[in-house]
């Protein structure tokens, strides 16, 4: 069985009325730009819908083993944060289980999801079509302390944190794209539009606004 | 218009507070007055001479500046949309409109004023007493009490602003911005932690800031220690920010100007200071009458001359600092009435001399009189106390003035202290409480630990500084010892006079009095805790700074015990009023939409909340009957689509999964084939019905079994503890918000499904209660043949991100026949007409399969399942009740859910669901009923508002009772 239907994210109707530029990513009409000036919002604070990157979740006691014949060392630590070679990355989220998360054009997904469809035992799949947004800029903190109890400086390079932003239950974590520090933000896209708006309500108050993907990943558009 | 009342201040001066560049002008009772940036509200109108800007709480008093910080609650405002805003403390604002609280009528003339003159009626308590009797009056005495009670007018109309709440942590927080909280974030700081220093006035310094004669070297000294502070990048001063409250592990409350900070700290020194306490006697609470820092305050921050001629009543040597403010500030200081016997040698005591001013030593103020309509006082009579504080009344001199300024000692700003756990002794010498055991992480300096001298206190917050950052690390603590302290005795052991007339108050904010206190103990109220309650003292605003020690004293005296042993009552965050917004913040509400929500806002959809979610409960642009109508007629002769993207959809994989699957399920699931689905019911330990849905196999150790959309994330919870409660080689994969669903249902669902995908869907290739993976639209998909709603329908799970994209396709597919969505109120009706119940619509937190029809989904004969223990008690007896199904053809009165099933004075159940149908043509619904009630044809008694409507039980299903159409 393969897939041939576009992507959706789940901020594409919120992303519709900022008159983006679209581009397809990964299989998703993403969002490149949201206005020809908006790079100087990161100078103060950033809103990124990430929600193309690819996803991958595998469950079960064959994980490790299994991601190892296919040249994935998973960190042992429980919520390390670990960068392929490619630039995907992978973090380990339970005794079994694991996220692998893409980055466009590498092909690390399509080529795991590839070698499951033959079953593999004790390797279960785990659908992962969550919201993903990017915080970025100097007042990403200060956004962030408005929402979750976690603070960015005390957010360990290479580590994740789950917590609830704005009363959501999400991953956080710090990673550096296209060089700047972003705070990413992972959750259930049942929630995406509620916590798109609020980020933005207290982003405003800082004078930033949502910008689109090109700013983080130049090298996608 | 006329000009606004502007009365001029005393010269400049470097120290003052005021930016008299800026002129203002706000409105207060309907006349306008100047005010200078940097004014209060208070200080602008006692410096344009208003001495009337408030009313006390029960008898209406007039009131005046006392505190001039807010530890009083006689300034309190509103301007139409805020309420309740402390006059002592907001900055005032240019076209400011306020008006007093709790009046009738208007500040200058209350007519609830008239309460103080009935006050011999309203004795303590009073209200315990009265209005019992005769019964049918409460009613009316209730809606005047609360009429009269209460501060402040509520405006709905109000704009809503959001307040921000924000998290921070720091090594060392420092509460109070005076020298002992200065000198400690100097010593943290220099020692390397990561200090925040709170202080809730517009600069640091204190009481250093109004100090005046009382300590010269101030004005240097808070220089010095702001530049030091200022060097220390490690150091973060908050200003015009107090902490509110201190929960455990030192998380504490701030409300500053950007809203509440949510504070953890490895270590908290509380540099709080202290709380002047009033003196108390006849007349006390008038305007004019006031605590000696307030008329400091005034003085030296705002350069208000706070009064023209005053008497100073006081009881230790920081009043005679204060008479020479008085003094300085160009008020008349008729005399200084000093309560103790043998006044103090001291070199302020030697100033005043100096200065001319009478002291009259072991005297004290009897009463104040009043001027015209008791809105000031026009003197006071002196008179001898003996040491025992018995005032010889009979003998005394009367002493004209319009102001009396009282310093007759402090308690300790220890609330926080007391909400972490911290304990404060009375110290006998000390006339006052100080803290005695304080929680680890917590330590103490300054006023609130009982120093008063300057450099004492300084000393203090540098030993209780280094301690903290000490502790912040892991270290040992250093040594700390008490520093020598110049002043002794800083508090009168009891400036309080008893008055035959009464009207000395104790407490400002609640009108109590000291004979109040005096006839609680006598009723046998005689505990602090009681006393507080039966009297109300300490519970207005202020919650007792004023008020607390002096009302300790009075019932220590009235029942014989020491004051150490009447003890406070206990500290609760607040310390200062704090508003419900402050509270609430940003009021985060998540809620949920599936991913395929933008399609049913773009159709028109009317949306509702189902637990977080928002789905669309009908589809315009018909009202909302006609609409539900309309698309229950679209699935019965045709094809509709709803998004049932809401229900939990959880993956079990794992050796173990059909086990588990078997124990958490009344029914079977071992014996579920490949390509088939079941329904699954799950009950609790105690044989409820808790949860149902569907489960499918998808391989020999793989299932996917559906919820209900409330019950999903509790299902999660339960599979997961569960499963390691047993031990089971399981795996639980929460897919509920990674997929979305939809279900196509009608006679015509065959053939638009058709159009979409290359599986065998015929009847015979895809039957009911089938299940399938395959292709639709270009989307991987999971189907299931399934029918809620009574008619041939497939149900398709997909990821999130392609649900939108399959809705789009079904939907274009479907145009040939028709197709439109369908909402939550017709699936809600389609499914009765088809007689299936909803979890938690029709049954309740007691229902058990067999009352609910459900047996045929328990297999008793399992091994194990979660509630067969219970089940099997159940069983063998008969049942109390039974769900089924009713008509009615008549339905001039159509009863709704929950109204009652009755015979005679027999409650025998409920309804649970009802509704007109329109593919049958009048009112279905089901009920419960006692068991020997459910046999069709049998007429129930349903009680509507009172009168009984006629029901007649029918077999369920109502439709297509062959179940034809949904095998077909």
């Amino acid at each position: 069985m393969s897939t041939t239907a576009f992507r959706t994210s789940p901020l594409h109707s919120e992303l519709e009325q900022l008159s983006p530029t679209w581009t397809m990513v990964a299989g998703m009409q993403a969002a490149s730009c949201l206005g020809d000036n908006e790079m100087h919002l990161l100078e103060t604070v950033a809103l990124c819908d990430l929600s193309f990157l690819p996803r991958l979740g595998l469950n079960g006691p064959g994980v490790t083993g299994w991601l190892q014949t296919q040249d994935i060392e998973v960190p042992a630590a429980m919520y390390e944060l670990a960068t392929l070679s490619d630039g995907s990355s992978v973090v380990r989220i339970g005794t079994n289980e694991v996220i692998i998360e893409g980055v466009p054009g590498a092909g690390t997904i399509d080529k795991l999801t590839a070698a499951l469809a033959t079953d593999v035992k004790d390797v279960f799949n785990v659908t992962r079509n969550e919201a993903s947004l990017a915080l970025a800029g100097p007042a990403a903190a200060d956004v962030l302390a408005q929402t979750c109890s976690v603070l960015v400086r005390d957010l360990l390079q290479q580590a994740l944190v789950y917590t609830r932003v704005a009363g959501v239950s999400a991953a956080v974590f710090q990673q550096e794209l296209n060089g700047c520090n972003c705070v990413r933000l992972v959750f259930d896209p049942s929630y995406g539009i509620y916590m798109w708006r609020e980020l933005l309500k207290i982003i405003a108050e800082y004078g930033g606004g949502a910008v689109g993907f090109a700013c983080l990943f130049p090298e996608s558009q | 218009m006329a000009d606004p009342i502007f009365i001029e201040r005393l010269p400049a001066a470097g120290h003052e507070w005021i930016d008299r560049d800026q002129r203002l002008c706000f409105s207060f009772e309907g006349r306008r007055y100047g005010a200078y940036a940097g004014d209060t509200i208070s200080s602008a109108l006692w410096g344009n001479g208003v001495r009337l800007l408030g009313r006390s709480f029960k008898y209406h008093r007039p009131r005046g500046v006392y505190s001039m910080c807010a530890h009083d609650a006689n300034v309190m405002l509103e301007n139409g949309e805020t309420l309740n805003i402390r006059g002592d403390t907001t900055l005032v604002e240019d076209g400011m409109d306020l008006t007093a609280v709790n009046t009738v009528g208007s500040l200058r003339y209350d007519l609830a004023g008239l309460t103080d003159r009935m006050s011999g009626f309203l004795p303590v308590g009073f209200y315990y007493k009265a209005f019992h009797t005769p019964n049918w009056m409460f009613p009316n005495w209730e809606r005047m009490i609360r009429d009269i009670a209460g501060l402040g007018k509520v405006n709905p109309a109000a704009e809503w602003k959001p307040s921000p709440k924000g998290y921070d942590a720091c090594d060392v927080l420092i509460v109070g911005g005076g020298p002992s909280g200065m000198a400690a974030a100097l010593a943290a700081g220099r020692a390397g932690s990561r200090v925040v220093l709170v202080e809730d006035t517009r600069c640091l310094g204190g009481s250093l800031c109004y100090a005046g004669a009382t300590a010269p070297e101030s004005v240097a000294t808070i220089n010095s220690m702001r530049d030091e502070i200022a060097k220390l990048e490690n150091v973060e001063v908050r200003l015009n920010t107090s902490v509110r409250g201190c929960y455990s592990e030192n998380w504490l409350a701030m409300i500053g100007p950007g809203g509440m900070t949510k504070m953890r700290a490895t270590a908290v020194v509380v540099a709080t200071g202290a709380y002047e306490q009033p003196a108390v006697f006849r007349h006390n609470d008038l305007p004019g009458v006031m605590l000696g820092t307030a008329a400091q305050r005034l003085a030296h921050l705002y350069r208000v001359k706070p009064m023209q001629r005053a008497l100073v009543l006081l009881g230790n040597d920081y009043g005679y600092g204060v008479a020479l403010d008085l003094k300085a500030a160009g008020v008349e200081v008729a005399a200084v009435v000093d309560l103790r016997e043998t006044i103090g040698k001291g070199e302020l005591v030697h100033d005043v001399k100096t200065a001319g001013i009478e002291i009259l030593a072991g005297q004290c103020v009897y009463e104040a009189h009043p001027a015209g309509g008791l809105r000031g006082i026009k003197g006071a009579r002196v008179c001898p106390v003996n040491s025992d504080g018995t005032c010889i009344s009979t003998t005394g001199i009367n002493v004209n003035c319009d102001g009396i300024v009282m310093a007759t000692g402090w308690a300790p700003a220890g609330d926080l202290i007391g909400q972490a756990g911290g304990r404060l002794n009375y110290v006998q010498d000390a006339a006052q409480f100080r803290p005695d055991e304080l929680p680890p992480g917590m330590f103490a300096a300054g006023r609130v630990n009982g120093v008063f001298g300057v450099d004492a206190r300084v000393e203090d917050g540098g030993q209780a500084g280094g301690q903290a950052a000490a502790f912040a690390v892991g270290k040992e603590l250093p040594a700390r010892r008490r520093p020598t302290d110049e002043i002794i005795a800083p508090s009168h052991p009891y400036p309080i006079v008893k008055h035959p007339k009464g009207k000395a108050f104790v407490d400002l904010d609640e009108d109590v009095q000291i004979k109040d206190i005096v006839n609680a103990a006598k009723e046998g109220y005689d505990s602090a805790e009681l006393v507080k309650r039966y009297t109300t003292v300490g519970m207005g605003p202020s919650q007792g700074k004023i008020s607390n020690l002096n009302s300790s004293r009075i019932l220590a005296k009235a029942t014989g015990q020491t004051i150490g042993a009447v003890g406070y009552t206990t500290f609760r965050p607040f310390t200062q009023p704090t508003t419900i917004g402050e509270l609430a913040g940003r009021r985060f509400h998540p809620d949920r939409r599936t991913p395929i929500h933008s399609r049913h806002q773009a159709a028109g959809a009317v949306f509702m909340h189902a637990g977080a979610w928002l789905r669309p409960e009908y589809y315009g642009p018909r009202v909302r009957h006609q609409a539900i109508v309309h698309e229950v007629q679209a699935v019965r002769h045709s094809a509709g689509i709803i998004d049932v993207g809401t229900l939990g959809k959880i993956d079990v994989c794992g050796a173990d999964a059909a086990e588990f699957l078997e124990r958490m399920y009344t029914g079977r699931f071992s014996d579920l084939t490949l390509g088939r689905c079941r329904y699954a019911l799950m009950c609790d330990e105690s044989g409820v019905v808790i949860d149902d849905g569907m489960s499918a196999r998808l391989g020999d150790d793989r299932f996917y079994v559906t919820t209900t959309s409330s019950g999903s994330a509790a299902i999660v919870r339960e599979m997961k503890r569960w499963a390691m409660i047993w031990g089971l080689e399981v795996t639980i994969i929460d897919h509920t918000g990674q997929f979305g669903a939809l279900n196509l249902a009608g006679p015509e669902s065959r053939n638009i499904l058709g159009r979409l995908t290359g599986l065998d869907i015929s009847a015979g290739g895809f039957e009911y209660l089938g299940f399938r993976e395959a292709v639709v639209a270009g989307v991987n998909c999971r189907l299931m043949r399934v029918g809620f709603v009574g008619e041939l329908g497939y149900e398709l799970h997909v990821p999130a991100q392609h649900a939108a994209a399959l809705w789009d396709a079904v939907i274009e597919a479907g145009q040939p026949e028709g197709i439109i969505p369908f909402g939550v109120e017709a699936q809600r009706l389609l499914r009765m007409e088809k007689g299936h119940q909803i979890i938690g619509q029709d049954t309740d937190g007691l229902t058990t399969p067999l009352e609910a029809g459900l047996a045929w989904a328990v297999k008793m004969t399992k091994p194990f399942f979660i509630g067969q223990r219970s089940l099997k008690i159940v069983e063998p007896r008969p049942n109390v009740r039974a769900l089924a199904g009713f008509v009615m053809h008549d339905s001039t009165v159509m009863p709704s859910e929950c109204h009652l099933v009755v015979d005679g004075d027999e409650i025998c159940g409920r309804v649970t669901s009802i509704a007109r149908s329109p593919t049958l043509g009048h009112v279905i619904g089901m009920a419960y009923m006692r068991p020997d009630q459910t046999t069709p044809g049998t007429v129930i008694d349903i009680r509507v508002e009172g009168r009984l409507v006629q029901a007649e039980v029918a077999k369920l299903p109502f439709f297509d009772p062959s179940n034809e159409r949904q095998k077909s």
